[in-house]
């Protein structure tokens, strides 16, 4: 299991994190380079490992919008490769479509990696073995998670920048929705979403934090995201050690309030860094390539106001879960 | 209950047929299992439209288990569609179905022909 997994630690207990933010203008670039010399930079724990390569493929995505590009993911591979992985497995349990395959063939994932069958696990139809989760923040006390996640060494969640019109954003924590498999949890998952969307990833990254991220900036998206919003340029690869640093930082650049999404205001308490001062920016800073995204008007609350007053630190109470209340879900 | 769920212009999707106003897009296996399971209304014109939709939609899928899905409700619907096998030859050859057991099932239940178990029953 990943090494990380161990690693519930309040905030005030926790080093440093580190959070990378690179420039590069298209899909074209070579990612490659600039990921090896991003990745170089952590000291990452892969020698003679098996690493887990987690992307964002939701949906058949011609226009490369919704889903974490496959450029991207081929060079980590590379890169993690580079480094002395023994193995890089691709990894994702899709959401919202049980055609696994024409969802990667629509985004050309063969086109950058090759012949998938031994570069790629579904996710939903894997072998799967019942865990309890960490925090327990849901109605689901245990979760069916995937051999191949489990077995791995090092977990990379590979998210696309989105808005997501029920968290606020979607990053390298939401985007560990989809270790979830679909054949115990359905397709979608709303097992999950019944129990509650920010308990239940909370209790996942709990259970599974992932050891590293990479998030796909180069063309996010806003709006009515996750999946109909509107492409939005930002020419970024974001990275770090410490998922919630990540998102906290990625919300930053897209002109929101990472605390004021409830999820990672919550995951700031025991899951990594949330503030500023407890995250060292390496390459450009958030200020300098903030831009702000669009958001539904119910969402507009998470927008950063230009204000001289430091925001408060304090996470809104959990909403509760649909379950609950009315006899709950045995989701055993 | 079903024909609720449509989406604008036929098809389904595993979500909702609006979000925030924006029409959900069908998807190649929602549509497929709705559509079977509404066989016998194929004079109501949401089943029409949505094999219209999914007639549109089978030249441009790119995955084996939506190809095997989607030639085996066209068929059972009596709708035309190019052979089969030649193209699940080729899905084949990239990936090998990825391993999968339920998409190698589809391709061969669709392979098979027409289902006795899928024939379309016509009621007014």
């Amino acid at each position: 299991m990943s090494a990380s997994n161990n690693s519930l630690i309040p905030s005030f207990r926790r080093p440093p994190s580190r959070v990378a933010i690179r420039r590069t203008p298209n899909y074209q670039a070579d990612l490659t380079a600039l990921l090896d010399e991003t990745l170089r930079e952590f000291d990452l724990p892969v020698q003679g490992r098996t690493v887990l390569l987690k992307p964002n493929f939701v949906e058949p995505d011609p226009q490369g919008v919704i889903n974490t590009h496959p450029a991207v993911v081929a060079a980590a591979r590379e890169c993690f490769l580079h480094l002395g992985a023994r193995n890089v497995i691709v990894a994702e349990g899709p959401g919202h479509e049980r055609d696994t395959e024409g969802i990667l063939e629509t985004n050309r994932l063969r086109h950058h990696l090759g012949p998938l069958a031994d570069k790629f696990v579904d996710l939903n139809l894997d072998d799967v073995r019942l865990v309890p989760t960490r925090t327990r923040a849901s109605t689901v006390k245990e979760l069916y998670l995937p051999r191949t996640v489990l077995e791995a060494d090092f977990v990379v969640s590979m998210p696309k920048l989105k808005t997501h019109h029920w968290a606020g954003v979607t990053l390298s924590l939401k985007n560990m929705f989809g270790i979830v498999p679909g054949n115990c949890y359905g397709w979608p998952k709303n097992a999950l979403h019944w129990a509650g969307l920010t308990r239940s990833i909370l209790d996942i990254n709990s259970t599974v934090r992932p050891d590293f991220a990479i998030v796909d900036g180069i063309v996010g998206m806003e709006g009515n995201g996750p999946l109909q919003g509107d492409a939005k340029p930002c020419g970024l690869l974001v990275a770090g050690d410490d998922p919630v640093a990540v998102d906290a930082t990625c919300t930053r650049i897209m002109g929101m309030v990472p605390e004021r999404i409830d999820y990672l205001a919550h995951a700031g308490l025991l899951l990594g860094h949330l503030k500023k001062e407890n995250i060292r920016q390496l390459g450009e800073s958030p200020e300098s390539v903030r831009t702000s995204f669009a958001v539904l008007a119910a969402f507009d609350r998470l927008r950063e106001v230009a204000s001289k007053t430091p925001h408060p630190f304090t996470p809104s109470p959990l909403p509760s879960p649909q379950g609950e209340g009315r006899g709950g879900r045995d989701l055993r | 209950m079903l024909y609720d769920r449509m989406c604008p212009g036929g098809g389904w999707n595993s979500g909702n047929p609006l979000v925030y106003g924006t029409a959900g897009v069908p998807r190649i296996g929602p549509t497929v299992w709705a559509l079977l399971a509404l066989k016998n209304y194929r004079d109501r014109s949401e089943n029409c439209q949505s094999l219209d939709w999914l007639g549109r939609a089978y030249t441009q899928i790119q995955g084996p288990g939506s190809l095997a899905l989607a030639h085996l409700c066209l068929k059972v619907h009596g709708r035309s569609v190019p052979a089969l096998g030649p193209s699940l030859a080729v899905l084949n050859s990239n990936n090998q179905f990825l391993g999968h057991t339920l998409v190698a099932a589809w391709a061969a239940i669709a392979l098979s022909g027409r289902p006795r178990w899928l024939t379309t029953e016509a009621r007014n």
